[in-house]
This record gives C-alpha cells, structure tokens and sequence, in this order.
C-alpha cells in the first residue's frame, strides 16, 4: 500500500511540474486516472500532506502547482506586461484567474524593484514594462522626425502607447528634452513642436501681406520686389547672406558630422594593419562607408581642405568610362581624386 | 621690383621633370621626409637583418617619385664619411635606377642591361660602383682589418696596379668562392675590374650578342649559342646580386610600373613585374626593391598581380602626397636660390623670400583643397618668372603643336639609335603600334618565347618574330625554332621582324637555310628601315611618358588619349605601312581582288583617313556592306573603332613605291 501511495504521489508531482497553470483536485483526479484510482477525498489527503511538507503549493480557488504564488505571480505579470503597453490591475486579474490579493503585491514588488512602472494619468492606474516618460520622449522625437507637429497631434501619437495622455503630460515631458523645440503661438500660428529651430516663414505670414501691399502701392514707380528685398535687408541691419543658418544648412551639417568618422575609419579598415601611410581607393572606400553620393564626396574634399587627409588626383580621367569617373570624386575645378589617406597632424 | 632686372636670368623653374635618378637636382629635404625615412629604415632592415625589404611608393604624376630615387641616390651612393686615412664608407650600396618603359616580356633583359649600366656608372672621382663594391668586399674580407674600403679603392683603381700579381690571390678565389659565379661570368668581371676589354667585357655583360668571336677569344670566353633570353638574363641579375653583401646591399629603384603596360587595362604586363620582383625578393638576402607607381594605378596593380607577390615588393607602402602652400614656397625658394645670377638681386629684398614672386601671386596654383603637386608648382612659378621677365603672361599652349615637336624630336634623337638598341624598341614599341593603328587585332597571350606578338582577328592569326640576333649562331637557333613551331601551327602566319640595318652574313650558311626554308612554307620576312624604327621609337616614348604623367608642355600633362588622338590624325605613313606588312600576311592577292575593294583602296589613296560614313557618301555603297568589306580584309585596311569609326590605308602607294625603287 506504502508503495502504491508513493508512486501516487510521485505522479501527482510530475502532473504539477508538467502544467502551465495551478490544478484543481478534479483536475488532478482527471490526469491521473490513466495510472491510478484515487477517489477525490484520498487525493484532498494526499494533496494537503504534499502542501504542508511544501513540496506542492496551494493557489487561490483549491488549486494546487508544484510553484510558489509569491515567486510566480510577478514573473507571470512581466510575462503577460509584455504584450499590450499598460495594463490596469482588473485586466491583469482577469486575464491571470486570480484574485487581486495576490497580483496587487506582487505589481507593488515589481514596481518597487523598477521592473514595472504605474502610468497613472487619471484615477485609475495602468501598469507598463516600460518607464512612461521616455516612452512618450520616444514617441515624440520619432513623430517629430517627419517635421513639425500641433499639442493635439502629438498627444495623439503618445495615446496610442499611454492612453489617457493629455496636453498637459506633453508639456512636462517635453520641458525635459532638450532636443524638442517649443514653436511660440503668434497670431494665427498654434503651439507646434519641432526638432529644428523654428522657420520664420509662418510667422511672417501678415508682414508678407503687408509687403506685397507696398510693393502694389509702389508698382507705378517700378519698384521690385527685389528692390524691397534688399530695402529690407538694410532696414534690418543685414548683410547680403543671412548668418542664420537655413534648416538645409543644418541638415547638411548634421550629416556631414555623421560621416566624417564614418569615412576616417573606413580609411583605418581598409588600409593593412601597421601601414598608416598606405593610400586607399577612394572607390573601395565609397563601397565600404555606403554613404549617399553627394555626401561621401562633400565629406572627402571637407576633410581634405581641413588637412585631415591627402588626395590624390587622377591624371587622366577621360581615359575613364563615365561609370568609373562616378566612382571617383571630383572637385569644383573637374579635377577627380582617386586615392585617399589620413594626413599627418604633425 | 624692377622688372628689367630679370631680363636674360635663366628660370630656375625650367626643369620640371626628373629624368632619372641619377640625375642632381636641388632639393628640399623637408618634402617627402617621411618617405625618405621609410626607404632609409628598410635599408637599414636589409643590412641589419640579412633579409631583403621593400617599399612601394605611390603618387601622383608629378608628385616627385624619381625625385625622392634621386635624393635616395645621393644618399646611399655618396661618400661623406671617408677619413682621410681612408677608413670609413665609400659608399653604402649599389644602386640601380630601372626605368620600366620596355618590353614586359623582356624585363629580366631589361634589368640585366640596366644593372650592368649602373655597376659601370661613373662617379666625379671617376670610380665605378663596380669599383667601389669590389672595394668594399673587399675590406669586407680582410681579417686584419688593415686596409679600409677607401684604401683597397685607390688601390684598385691605380693603373699600375693593373698587373699586380695581388688580383689573382684575392679577385678570383672571392669571385668563386663567395659570389658563386659562373666561370664566363668570373672572366668577364675579372677583365673590367681590372681595367681589361672594357668595352666588350661591358657588352656582354649586357647581353649584347655581337661580340666578334675574336673578342670573345680574347676574354678566354666563347659564345652562347642560344642568345639573350629572359632565363639567361634572370640568372645573370641574380649572379650581379650575390656580389653584394648584406652590409652593402643592391637597392633596385624601379620608376614607372604603369609604363609597362601595352594597353589600358593591361594587366598582364603588372603580373609579369609582381613575378620578377617577388623573385628578386626570394633569391636574394641583401636586396631592397622600391618600386613607383602611379595612385591611380594602384588599383590595377592590387588586383593583376598575385597577393603573394604583391606583399613582397609592398612589405611598407609609402605615398607622396601634394604639397600644402608651406612645402610650395620652400620649394620655389629652393629653385629661386640656386640660381647664381639670381643671387645679388635677391640679396637686396633679403625680407621677401620668394622675391622677385610675390607670394600670393602663387595662390592659384592650389587645387579648391589647397594642395598642388610639385611639378605644377614649379611650372606654374616658372610661368610666374616669365611674365615678370616679360611683363606678358606666357602664350596660349598648343598640344597639338606640341607632340608635333615632340614626335620630331624623338624621332630624329632615335636616328642616332644603333641596331642594338632597335630589338628593344620593337619589342616594346610593336605593341604600342598595334594598339594605335590595329583597332580591329586583338593581342593573344604569347604562346611561346620565340614569339614576340600573336595577333588575331576572328580565325585569322599573325604570329610576330624579332630576330635582331647578331650573332649567326644565335640567329639560326632561333629561326630552326621558329621552323619547329609553325610546323606545329600552320594555320597561324607569321612575320620575322629584322632591322634593315642588320646584315645576315654571307657565311652563315646555316642561317640562311633555315630562312629560306621559313620563306618556303609561307613565312614572310620584315626589314623595317632607321626611318621607320626612329618613328616606332618615338611613338613609344610618347605613349610610354604620357601613361606615366611625365609628359607635360608646360606643367600641364597631356594625356595617352590626347597622344593617340595625334598619333591617329598624324599618321605617319611609315608606321602605318610598317603595320600593314605585318598584317598584310593574312590576305591573299585575291582576297582584295574585288571591285568594291578597288574603289575603296581608290578612295583612301586619296584621304590620309576617312570617317566610314564619307567613305560610304564618297563610294556610294551602304555603311554595313563597307564595314562588312573591311573587317573581312584587317591587314590591308586600317578600320579604328572610334566613334566615329575610321579608315585607313596600311600601304599607302608613295612609301611602296618609294621602297620598291630603293630595292632596285
């Protein structure tokens, strides 16, 4: 008999080991009709004994699994976090079958351990893997990306991972960036949010129309547009090129940081080890670095009048297929470089 | 300033190419220092080490490579530390400049020649290299150390000397025993070491085949039967080499790879170089290869030539970049400050040290990134100079003007050319001529080392010859070769190239045999004129330095395009019927015996060349039948593929003619 409830219990165990989810004692019952006979009042028995040596432990509803609730709840939360962005504590409940004595401490250990974060934008809190401020940051740099956007647009993209998210969330979180621009409301012109330094372009919308008035009013005396242009330019106190700089000047500028290092390393991989002075193709280059045309060959004679590098030209590049001169870089004067090689800065 | 001042002052900037490295010029040091540096350390790696070392070195044309060799040079062949008890170096190498406009199928040839060329080289003191290595060896050798390498110099170099029973105990057993050197070789360089049979000694050690038998007799030496070839000559080198020591190791300085090549895109000739460098590398211990090439080669010569040949001749790499605005000015105050009539004047603005330039005036000459080579900065100074002797700014230049001199003047120096010299120029220049005038051939692999050029064109072959052998013996071996070889290819023709100048004695009964017998199966011989090789000559010269960079009317370089281009627009009818001979093997008389053939041959005796849709307006037949017609007959019609395409006669009637009645 001894060994008849050994194996039984043995059994039991590995039914629990093998499930996804706490048993009920019918269920156990169930599993083991294959191999035993054991009415439900033997196995209630059996089980309580197994529980109280703590080999199995009982769950909530009389169900019983060979895993700690305490330890198992939070690992079962992270897991079931993972797919939706937040999650209110009811939906966790119902989603995991238990009840919230048990999920609201372990969301509490998580959250104290900074596994879990609370998105709490009104009464009610929502829990997320992620730390909501930075996920909204995220969002609105990559929605910025694009060009600029109104409060109510960008609340609209954060809402969708961060329901509930309001203008007033917008605000706190971008007073944090430092890489947000808050455009100014000017007359007609809303609040708008841009990676960029503001055009002025929409803010002169009613000086335009006041300086295409004057130009109607002075038609009669042949007074161009020009001529205002350049009245303005000196009423203003500027010169002929505008020190400030054109958002395409600082796109480009951008992308011309970005491959300087790209290129000067590119140089170091190509050349064999322990040969510094070794003059690279700039074709090779050009495959290996994968920059657009136009910026590969600003970036290489920027870097050549810099002195950072060397270039060398090639004498005759008509003997070159079109193809093969295109490969090459080609300055303002025509004159095309075919070989490159970091400079010495002695 | 006072511009008259300048008046009748030779530039300084004038020169603007160096034309080899023994050549001393004035030097700036500071420029190209770390490139010094480097060949310097590999040098020093060599002596130290005992194994050989190499730099490539890269720049652009102009950019001063044979200038560095020259500075190299002076370096290593001077003598600066001679004491005056004689103790001390006379010099610390043998130097051998190799410019590599030559044949690539005859490189060790053209090594072998330039080497022996240098050994003889004379310096002001009148010693040879020769003379000086022996020297050092042997000082090397004297275990008492009494004599140093000066001493044992002066000793060798005294006529008296000459006789002296010393030569005999120390020059032989050396010779044998140390450089194991074959005993021909051990005769000759006995011979010129000691001042004996120089000329003919130097001849053969060129591999020069003249040599009369009683010349031969006298050196105690006989003839070798089967010539100069390229085996032979890669042995000799290698013997040269093994007379130098580690501590006085042999520097070869190879200038111009991209000369070598006989087309665009040539890479057989490149793998051919990686091939005898890497084997320099390997039979040797006391070698350094530096080797030039052009940046925008440097790609080509990366991929034709084998990885492990390649990091042989490159175990450093070195570029010459252009120069900054700094390195210019020391540059043109280097130039400006050799000049002795120059001096009085400048010592008067001893303030402005480009005077009588004024710096900013210099400014244009930099690229939008501020460097320049220096060859176009010392063209655009030599500008400079001249407007302010002048007061006017130089002419317009005319290339075109220009390569026409140019072809002259190449032409009429290679006038002065001996027959020994033409088997070099035709076995460079022949693919030259082939690759400007012969637009429908293809150029084969050479199949075998009697065969100069293998020319193809659909199923039709020409199989080119140089026999420029002097020696009978020589000759006949290679003609009974010949014989062996068309028998095994007889659906190939083939052309024997001789230079007219070069008699087939009267006595070589063997020889002649063996050409009637080639004459007999169909075989044709060519004896091109002085005329025609001195043309040959120069449009080699011309190709050869404008893929180099090196040719330049003014500081502004002009191009193998651009050469070509003249080349075709100026043909020189010589050439083209030098050319027509050799692919004239291929047509039969019927083969032009048609009526559509007359009226364009009638067509073209009237045009130097025509476009092929002038000649259709002009004959009144399609374009397509035209061209159908001409590529059916490539050596007698001259077809370039342009756009546009062009034609041309290979046998112009006025050269024929003028030939026909010099043969009567």
């Amino acid at each position: 008999m001894t060994t008849n409830r050994d194996e039984t219990q043995g059994t039991v165990k590995r039914i629990l080991q093998q499930s996804q989810a706490p048993k009920s004692i019918s269920q156990i019952r169930k599993d083991l009709a294959g191999s035993f006979r054991v009415s439900s009042k033997d196995l209630g028995a059996l089980l309580d004994e197994m529980t109280a040596r703590g080999e199995i432990f009982m769950w909530p509803q009389t169900r019983f699994w060979d895993r700690n609730p305490r330890t198992t709840v939070p690992q079962l939360i992270l897991e079931l976090l993972a797919k939706p962005p937040v999650m209110a504590s009811s939906k966790i409940k119902t989603a995991l079958k238990l009840p919230l004595e048990l999920i609201q401490p372990a969301l509490k250990e998580l959250v104290d351990a900074g596994r879990a974060h609370v998105w709490q934008p009104g009464k009610t809190p929502y829990f997320t893997l992620f730390e909501p401020r930075n996920t909204a940051l995220e969002i609105i740099l990559k929605a910025l990306t694009q060009g600029p956007l109104t409060e109510k647009e960008l609340v609209g993209w954060v809402r969708k991972r961060l329901p509930g998210y309001q203008v007033r969330h917008l605000k706190e979180h971008v007073s944090h960036s430092k890489q947000v621009y808050e455009y100014p409301k000017y007359g007609k012109v809303k609040i708008r949010y841009g990676l960029e330094p503001p055009e002025p372009g929409p803010y002169l919308s009613k000086a335009l129309q006041d300086i295409i008035a004057v130009q109607e009013l002075l038609v009669p005396f042949h007074v161009s547009l020009e001529a205002i242009h350049e009245a303005l330019g000196r009423e203003l106190g500027l010169e002929h090129e505008t020190s400030a700089p054109s958002r395409e000047r600082l796109q480009g500028e951008r992308l011309f940081r970005h491959a300087e290092p790209l290129i000067l390393e590119g140089i170091t991989r190509l050349q064999p080890p322990g040969q510094r002075r070794a003059l690279v193709s700039i074709r090779e280059l050009r495959r290996s670095v994968s920059l657009a045309k136009s910026v590969f060959d600003k970036t290489v004679l920027s870097l050549a009048s810099q002195g950072k590098v060397a270039l060398h030209h090639h004498d005759f590049p008509t003997s070159l297929s079109q193809a093969e001169r295109d490969a090459l870089v080609q300055d303002e004067r025509g004159t095309y470089y075919v070989g490159i090689a970091p400079k010495d800065m002695s | 300033m006072n511009v008259n001042s300048l008046a009748g002052i030779p530039n300084p900037f004038g020169q603007t190419i160096v034309k080899d490295a023994w050549e001393s010029l004035q030097d700036v040091p500071e420029i190209h220092a770390q490139a010094f540096e480097t060949c310097c350390r590999a040098f020093e790696n060599v002596r130290i080490s005992r194994h050989c070392d190499s730099v490539l070195l890269h720049g652009e044309a102009g950019s001063g490579k044979t200038h560095l060799l020259s500075r190299l040079q002076r370096h290593w062949t001077s003598s600066p530390s001679v004491g005056e008890d004689g103790s001390g170096n006379i010099a610390r190498c043998v130097f051998l400049y190799c410019r590599l406009q030559t044949s690539p199928h005859r490189l060790w040839q053209h090594l072998r020649k330039t080497f022996v060329e240098d050994l003889l080289h004379r310096f002001p003191d009148g010693t040879t290299q020769l003379q000086r290595l022996v020297a050092c060896r042997f000082a090397e050798g004297d275990r008492n150390k009494r004599r140093p390498p000066a001493m044992w110099l002066k000793w060798i170099t005294n006529p008296a000397n000459r006789n002296h029973s010393g030569w005999k105990r120390i020059l032989l057993p050396w010779l044998e025993r140390e450089a194991h050197i074959g005993f021909s070789l051990q005769r000759v360089l006995c011979h010129i070491i000691t001042g004996r049979h120089i000329l003919e000694a130097g001849a053969w050690l060129k591999g020069e085949d003249a040599l009369p038998e009683e010349a031969l007799a006298s050196m105690g030496i006989s003839a070798n039967e089967e010539g100069q070839t390229e085996d032979g000559s890669r042995e000799m080198v290698l013997s040269l080499c093994r007379l130098a020591s580690s501590l006085m190791p042999v520097a070869f300085c190879f200038d111009q790879i991209e000369a070598l090549q006989t087309s665009k895109g040539d890479e057989e000739s490149l793998f051919l170089f990686g091939q005898m460098g890497a084997s320099l590398f390997n039979s040797s211990n006391n070698a350094l290869l530096i080797s030039c090439i052009q940046s925008s080669v440097m790609d080509l010569f990366e991929r034709a030539i084998r990885q492990a040949d390649f990091d042989r001749i490159a175990q450093r790499k070195e570029r010459l970049d252009p120069l900054d605005k700094r390195f210019a000015h020391l540059l043109i105050r280097s130039r400006l400050e050799s000049s002795k009539e120059l001096v009085p004047l400048r010592s008067q603005h001893a303030q402005q040290i480009l005077w009588p330039i004024d710096p900013p005036d210099v400014d244009p000459v930099f690229s939008p990134i501020g460097t320049q080579t220096p060859r176009k900065i010392i063209s655009f100074a030599s500008s400079l100079f001249e407007k302010l002797q002048t007061g006017q700014a130089a002419p317009p230049r005319d290339p075109m003007e220009f390569l026409r001199k140019e072809f002259e003047r190449r032409r009429d120096m290679a006038l002065a050319q001996d027959e020994a010299d033409s088997d070099m120029s035709l076995s460079h220049g022949l693919p030259l001529l082939a690759e400007t005038l012969g637009g429908q051939w293809r150029k084969e692999t050479q199949p075998d080392k009697d065969i100069d050029l293998l020319l193809s064109h659909g199923d039709k072959r020409v199989a080119v010859s140089l026999c420029n052998q002097q020696n009978m013996r020589s000759l006949a071996a290679r003609l009974k070769r010949l014989r062996d070889w068309h028998s095994r290819n007889k659906e190939t023709k083939m052309v024997l190239i001789r230079e007219g100048r070069l008699p087939i004695s009267k006595t070589a009964v063997v020889t002649r045999n063996h050409l009637e017998s080639l004459k007999a199966i169909g075989v044709s011989l060519c004896r091109p004129d002085a005329d025609t090789l001195a043309a040959l000559q120069a449009l080699r010269s011309l190709i050869s330095d404008a893929r180099s960079g090196d040719l330049h009317d003014s500081g502004e370089a002009i191009g193998p395009k651009t050469v070509e281009e003249w080349l075709l627009q100026n043909l020189d009818s010589r050439l083209t019927t030098f050319f027509g001979e050799i692919v004239g093997v291929s047509e039969t008389p019927e083969d032009t015996d048609s009526e559509l053939m007359s009226s364009l041959l009638d067509v073209l005796k009237k045009h130097k060349i025509i476009a092929l849709e002038n000649l259709a307006e002009e004959t009144g037949q399609a374009v397509l039948l035209i061209e159908d017609t001409v590529k059916r007959h490539p050596g007698r019609i001259g077809w370039l593929q342009g756009p546009p395409a062009v034609l041309f006669d290979y046998r112009p009637v006025e050269i024929l003619s003028s030939r026909e009645e010099d043969e009567e």
